[in-house]
This record gives structure tokens, sequence and C-alpha cells, in this order.
């Protein structure tokens, strides 16, 4: 993944990724904002032609931001393993 | 997370899910529309074409037809890999099918060639269905051609997209509230609802159970009513799901495929943080 960290101060980070859109944005700035440690997420897609994705997250002062970060990651695998299997299942 | 299957079918799947978040169920139904690859012809060499037709004009319509490709999602290299071949000009074995098309117009009419005439190199890829129109060719008119099928994605263009539908709806909830509710004298919602989901019980007015996942959530009989007595709203968490495949893969096959590319895309962004030192 075409991958850079724009910004990162204390207590926020700015990630851009190339060639990614919505889906992926849409989706950690969601799970993000369920996290009791973030204050704020969102994403934006600077130009609707160029293939880029900025997402922002702030968490709460004397938090790691990566640790938040892999949290969320792991509380969306979670959830897809779990639909996995439901629909290995059911179907 | 529970799972009901509504309605299944070799091209169709309905399911009600439970307790999914929506921006999950979203991400994975936008993977089924744009990231999901199947098979489709991308390259087309005309060695003859005397037809009404361009040349162009008949590969587009070439391109539009679905082709099966459950065995060729492990068969083939990836859509980006071999996007890179076909731009170099190699068409190689590992990246692409080829299937032949001939045809000539006889003395005796219009002669159709259909999609079920492409012949094939590898009989695991071929049309879905054997009976789309592909061009007609009158006396003396002639088509010869070669086209190349490979992996692509929907993002890159909408005939690689493994479905013409995928949708989530709301779960709806009416409420009727009794004591406002005229019912027989009334009938102003019986009639409005575009989907019918209201009828009249013992002279009061009921909702037909069976068809209540039928509600669009419109608004209309709410706005209708001159009591103030519907009230239309949706559950949380519930939502249903619907795939109508193309053919070149299964319902089942794409979301099982979906999610594993979802799984990829989230492992591929953490190990970019890692590598960016932002996750340790
Ligand atoms: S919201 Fe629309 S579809 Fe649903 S019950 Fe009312 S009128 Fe019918
Ligand atoms: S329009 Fe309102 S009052 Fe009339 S039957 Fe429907 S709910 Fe009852």
């Amino acid at each position: 993944m075409e991958l850079r960290v724009s910004k990162q101060a204390e207590n926020e980070i700015v990630i851009e990724i190339t060639g990614e859109d919505d889906t992926l944005g849409n989706l950690i700035a969601k799970e993000a904002m369920k996290h009791p440690k973030v204050v704020y997420a969102s994403y934006r897609i600077p130009h609707p032609l160029q293939n880029r994705l900025e997402i922002v997250i702030t968490v709460e002062k004397g938090v790691d931001i990566g640790e938040v970060l892999s949290e969320i990651v792991t509380n969306i695998k979670n959830v897809l393993a779990d639909f996995r299997k439901e629909v290995e299942s059911k179907i | 997370m529970e799972i009901n299957v509504l309605e299944k079918n070799p091209l169709k799947l309905r399911l009600y899910i439970k307790n999914i978040p929506l921006h999950i169920l979203n991400s994975v139904r936008r993977v089924m529309i744009a990231e999901v690859p199947t098979m489709a012809i991308d390259s087309v060499v005309f060695t003859m074409n005397s037809s009404v037709f361009y040349d162009e004009y008949i590969a587009h319509r070439l391109g539009l037809i679905p082709l099966t490709s459950e065995k060729a999602l492990e068969k083939y290299k990836s859509p980006e890999e071999c996007r890179e071949a076909a731009d170099r000009g190699l068409f190689t074995e590992d990246c692409f099918v080829k299937l032949d098309l001939e045809g000539k117009g006889t003395g005796e009419g219009l002669v159709t060639l259909y999609s079920g005439d492409l012949k094939t190199s590898d009989p695991d890829v071929r049309p879905v269905y054997d009976k789309i129109p592909i061009v007609l060719l009158a006396n003396n008119q002639e088509i010869r051609l070669e086209a190349y099928a490979r992996l692509g994605r929907g993002k890159e263009h909408a005939k690689w997209s493994p479905v013409s539908v995928a949708t989530h709806k709301y779960v709806p909830l009416i409420h009727i509230r009794e004591e406002l509710c005229k019912g027989e004298e009334c009938r102003k919602c019986i009639e409005i609802c575009p989907k019918d989901i209201f009828e009249l019980k013992n002279g009061k007015l009921a909702i037909k159970q069976d068809k209540i996942l039928d509600c669009t959530l419109c608004r209309i009989c709410e706005e209708a009513c001159p009591y103030n007595a519907i009230r239309i709203n949706w559950k949380e968490n519930e939502y249903i799901l619907t795939i109508e495949s193309t053919g070149a893969l299964p319902p089942k096959k794409i979301l099982l495929e979906a999610i594993k590319i979802l799984e990829n895309k989230i492992d591929d962004f953490i190990e970019s943080l890692k590598r960016e030192g932002v996750v340790k």
C-alpha cells in the first residue's frame, strides 16, 4: 500500500494513502470513532480526479496512536472473521 | 452476528444480517462491486472485419460478455500483474485466455454470431450465456478475430464487476398508534402504500407480516395519514443485503472473496503503518 504519514503530532495523525478510496477511509474512520480513546476521526478524498485518500485521527492526550490504530484494525478483523464464519455455515 | 437466508438461487442471494456495524457491511459491499476480480475480454485482435460494426464497437460488446471465473481466480495471475503484461503487449498464458470468433454471412438471410460461438482456449473460462448476440452478418460479410480475456477489477471497468446488484437496506419498523387510527373509515395508507404493506383485519389496520421487509421506508403513508397515526423507523444494526451475480462467480463466492480482499487490505494498512514506524 502506498502510505505516507503526512503529519504526526503528539495526539494527532494524518495518513495519506494513494490508490485507496471510501472503502478503506470510511471503514477506518467510522471504526475509529467507536474507540473510547479516539476524540475525532474522519477521512476525505482531497480531489475526485486523484486517487488519493486522507485519514485524520485525534486521540486523547497521553495515548499512543499506534496502539489505538492496531486495536481498531483488530476490531474490524474480528467482525470480518465472524462474518466469514456465518456466511460459510449458513449459506 | 447472525445471518438468515431470505432468498438463495444460483444468481441471487438475499440475507438478513443482525448485529453488524454498517460501515463494515458497506465496505464489504463496495469491495464486491469494485474489487472482486473476474475474467473479461480486454484486448481484441481483428484479422478480418467487413461487418457493419466498427472494430471498437465489437470489442466493447465482447468485453461485456460475462465469463465463468471461479477456477480462473486461482489459475491466473492477479489483475495488476496482467494489466502490466497487456500494456507491454505480452499475452502470456499465465494471464490470458484466448477466445476465437469466426463467421461469414451466407446468401440466405442474416447470420448472427452469438457468445456461444466463441472458441475458448480454457474450458474453465467460457461465456456464462451462449445466446448473447454479438454481430449480424449479411451476405459475404466476415469476422475473424482473437480476443484475450484477463482478470480485472470493477474499479478499472464495470465489465469486471461480478455483481449487477449489491445493496444493503434498513429493516423497517412500522408503528401504528391504534388510539389515533380511524381504520375502516379512513383507509388512506392502505391505498397509498406502493408496496401494499397494510390491510384491514377485523376493522382494524394491520401490517402484512410477510410483506414488511418490502417496505422501502418511503414514508408516503406517514404523510398521507391525516391523524398522525403512523411512524416509520428502522432497526439499529440490522440490514438486508442483496447480491445479484452476473454469472461470472456464484454469490457466496463473491461474498467470501470480498471479505478476504478486505482483510488483506487492512493487513496491508497496518503493515504499512509499521513500516512508517507509527505502529510498533
Ligand atoms: S414507508 Fe412507504 S413502503 Fe413503507 S409502509 Fe409506508 S408507504 Fe408503504
Ligand atoms: S391513514 Fe392513518 S388513520 Fe388512516 S388508516 Fe392509515 S394509519 Fe389509520
